[in-house]
């Protein structure tokens, strides 16, 4: 496209609905970040009239055209600051590594997995074949140490204890394990 | 080409404005050309733009709007020209242009004194709004103005680079008074509104 009439169209567009434009961009940002928007948007709209204004005839009929893409434009930029400012999550599985190699070494967290890594297996196969909702209340209970009151209102489970005793026993089975409850109080920080 | 202080030759709004100062650059332009155009300002401030007349602020604060600008033009240009004939050169397009046509028009109806309007010939750019309904709406209602007025208009389909050759043709054409017979010599400006020379020299 002729850049001089690039730049013509751009200026009458931008006499014409810059109040408009900065009416919608108003609606989802505000103080200095309209200004930034503003900016932002004169450079992206004077791009689009080069690509799009032999191309898409019907493309600039109207003032809902200009909604559309301000609106759009608004909303791609508020997720590139988002994405900015949002704390990035590890998983639990890639985080344990970390967790095992910078983690405070105290007497508390002191674990013999070579003897019983059998068993932590065993056990962490039971876990990823049960329900998530079973494991989360395993975990809750001796992971993390959560009073049975706690789980309940968490899960929404009345009886936890008697519900959690099931699946012990289901556990037993599994891993032929009888002092469960003193293998789990050992090696609570590894389920 | 000529001078003819009778006439003048009015470059309106941005378009035209920048064929201008391409033109100036070249040496290609008469004393009695002059550029009329709206500058906007930052529209985040709490003012509005202004219009310049050969870069010179003549309205200061003026929102860009048809029905705003046709009326504070309208006081200007009682002030501001003299000429007899014109010659608006511009882009349909623009509420700048339409501003202006509609103001002189009402103007010259008010002051006989002043260039009637079948004294005003226009010579458009093919329009750079004319893909869009919203604008072709706002070109009729201008041709209907014209028409109506007895204005005449031309129009060019020319690109805006191969205007800075054309263009002085048309000048000296409208100082030579030769304009539609410039027209009819050529396939690059045609006129659209008008009479035309048959009809000019029944009449």
């Amino acid at each position: 496209m002729d850049k001089q009439l690039q730049a013509s169209l751009f200026t009458e567009l931008m006499n014409r609905y810059n109040r408009f434009i900065i009416s919608v961009i108003r609606t989802k940002f505000e103080g200095d970040d309209v200004k930034d928007v503003f900016q932002d948007f004169s450079i992206f709209i004077y791009n689009k009239i080069g690509t799009l204004y032999e191309e898409s005839a019907d493309l600039f009929d109207s003032k809902s055209w200009l909604r559309t893409v301000t609106n759009n434009f608004c909303i791609s930029e508020l997720r590139k600051r988002n994405g900015k400012r949002k704390i990035k999550y590890v998983s639990e599985e890639k985080s344990e590594l970390a967790r095992k190699n910078y983690s405070e070494t105290t007497d508390d967290f002191e674990i013999n997995i070579e003897g019983d890594s059998e068993l932590l297996s065993a056990i962490n196969e039971f876990l990823s074949e049960i329900p998530k909702r079973d494991a989360l209340i395993l975990k809750m209970k001796y992971y993390y140490g959560k009073p049975s009151t706690y789980i309940s209102r968490k899960v929404n489970e009345t009886h936890v204890d008697v519900y959690i005793g099931r699946l012990k026993e289901k556990l037993k089975k599994r891993t032929g394990v009888q002092n469960l409850d003193e293998f789990l109080a050992k090696y609570h920080t590894n389920i | 080409m000529s001078q003819n202080s009778e006439k003048v030759v009015l470059f309106v709004g941005h378009r035209a404005g920048q064929l201008m100062s391409t033109l100036k650059e070249l040496g290609m332009c008469t004393s009695n050309t002059k550029t009329l155009y709206y500058q906007g300002l930052d529209p985040l401030s709490n003012r509005d733009g202004s219009v310049f007349l050969n870069n010179e602020e003549v309205l200061c604060n003026v929102e860009y709007d048809k029905e705003i600008l046709k009326e504070q033009l309208k006081a200007f240009f009682e002030l501001g020209f003299k000429e007899k004939q014109f010659l608006l050169i511009g882009d349909p397009t623009e509420w700048m242009y339409q501003a202006f046509t509609e103001a002189v028009h009402s103007n010259a109806n008010l002051f006989p004194s002043f260039a009637q309007p079948e004294d005003f010939y226009h010579a458009w750019f093919y329009p750079m709004g004319m893909i869009a309904s919203d604008i072709r709406k706002e070109i009729s209602a201008l041709v209907y103005n014209v028409k109506k007025n007895g204005s005449t208009v031309f129009v060019t389909r020319k690109t805006d680079a191969a205007l800075v050759g054309f263009i002085p043709k048309v000048i000296d054409a409208f100082e030579a008074n030769r304009l539609i017979e410039f027209a009819l010599q050529t396939i690059d400006l045609e006129q659209i509104v008008g009479k035309s020379k048959e009809n000019l020299q029944l009449g």
